[in-house]
């Protein structure tokens, strides 16, 4: 015959459940919660642009820097073309001076680019900072208040504990045995009842 | 505490949504696990896939390619005019020389690499966000799930087992003590007021007194 109701053993089998489902969320949340952490506080810099901004930004300065050299060798090309396409007379000198041009105004032009990218990635860089911030600010929020929720599940669990020691409810249980067994019958039932309310005092504080 | 069919109804809804959320629970798990994988795999990358690399140097090709079919143009215009043939309002408006074939192609490939940068940043930026809100939400759940534990353990009996059952059987051998003793009085009438001895049946009878 068992003496577990079947609330009682619903309820164990639930909290236990429940239990190793908190334990695994947390396992899940809390590294991947400092891992993200730091990987913020590693890409921010107070006194330069974010490692982040900088590592999407370089593929775009080294880009740049070929498209003006396909550029600058396309208009050679067309530059010819249009010079021997025109069907009129020129000289080498005159194709070389045009070609000169062009290029001096497409180095103006790739310099202006490349001022332009360094301006983007600056500011690029202030709004990754300022979010970066904001991503730390809520990163520690959500641990502080994921402490602050476990802290009232300690609370409330703290609650429910048992305010007495097994020692003292030894002596309890073995003081109120005593006085019953005096009623029924002393000295022995005295003593009878004194080991009989011990140890149920014991077991009920343990518990 | 209710019928048994109605305990029988409350075992049947408890055991369902403990499959249920089993289930729910064996979903969720391995699916947060492999989004924090996907995003670190991302991050990895510097946020802007290989796809969408390719993506943009496609667009790359073909503004460049744009470019060059303006230049071309640009040619024919120049042999022509050389020609003296009339050319239409179209053409001389989509003709480009070779200086400024250069300089339009530079152009439309700057356009595309700081778009392709900051999109890669952008993305960054939200695989950041997808890390905390991930976090948060798992830690909420498991939050959650301590507080629905905590609950169930309510729902348990405040006192141990072990004592109730000593208790339990300190009662039944208290009522059975008691029960014996309204039937026989060991005690005579002068030492246990209002008692009455020699009204039982069980008269002359104890399980404690010496049969013999």
């Amino acid at each position: 015959m068992s003496f577990t109701s079947p609330r009682e053993a619903a309820a164990a089998d639930a909290a236990r459940l429940q239990s190793k489902y908190s334990a695994q969320l947390a396992d899940l949340s809390l590294p991947e919660l400092q891992k993200a952490i730091q990987s913020w506080q590693g890409d921010l810099t107070a006194t330069g642009i974010a490692p982040s901004v900088q590592a999407a930004f370089a593929p775009a300065q080294a880009g740049i820097e070929k498209d003006y050299a396909s550029a600058q060798r396309s208009q050679q090309f067309g530059i010819e073309q249009r010079f021997k396409q025109s069907g009129l007379p020129y000289s080498q000198n005159q194709l070389a001076d045009a070609e000169r041009q062009a290029a001096t105004a497409l180095d103006a032009q790739r310099f202006q680019a490349n001022k332009n990218l360094q301006f983007a990635e600056a500011q690029a860089g202030m709004q990754q900072y300022n979010n970066l911030l904001n991503l730390l600010g809520a990163g520690s929020g959500a641990a502080l208040n994921l402490g602050k929720g476990f802290s009232s599940v300690q609370q409330a669990a703290i609650g429910g504990l048992s305010n007495t020691s097994p020692g003292q409810g030894a002596l309890g249980g073995a003081a109120s045995g005593a006085a019953i067994g005096s009623e029924i019958n002393a000295p022995w039932g005295t003593i009878i009842g004194g080991v009989l309310g011990g140890a149920a005092g014991y077991f009920g504080a343990s518990g | 505490m209710g019928n048994t069919q109605q305990q029988q109804q409350y075992q049947a809804i408890q055991a369902d949504a403990a499959r249920v959320l089993g289930q729910a629970y064996g979903l969720a798990l391995p699916t947060m696990a492999g989004q924090y994988a996907s995003i670190h795999e991302a991050l990895g990358q510097g946020g802007e896939p290989d796809y969408v690399k390719q993506a943009y140097g496609g667009q790359r090709a073909g503004l460049m390619e744009g470019a060059m079919e303006q230049g071309r143009v640009g040619a024919l215009q120049a042999r022509q005019g050389a020609q003296g043939a009339a050319l239409g309002g179209n053409l001389q408006a989509a003709t480009l020389s070779g200086e400024q074939m250069g300089s339009r192609m530079a152009d439309v490939l700057y356009g595309s690499r700081v778009s392709e940068a900051m999109g890669g940043l952008e993305q960054t930026n939200k695989l950041y966000q997808s890390l905390l809100g991930q976090s948060v939400q798992a830690g909420s759940a498991s939050m959650a799930a301590a507080g629905t534990a905590l609950g169930n353990v309510q729902n348990m009996p405040a006192y141990n087992k072990t004592y109730a059952n000593i208790l339990g059987a300190l009662n039944v051998g208290g009522s059975i003590y008691g029960g014996l003793n309204q039937q026989y009085d060991p005690y005579s009438a002068s030492i246990r007021p209002g008692g009455e001895a020699g009204s039982s049946n069980w008269q002359g009878f104890s399980p404690w007194a010496d049969q013999t």
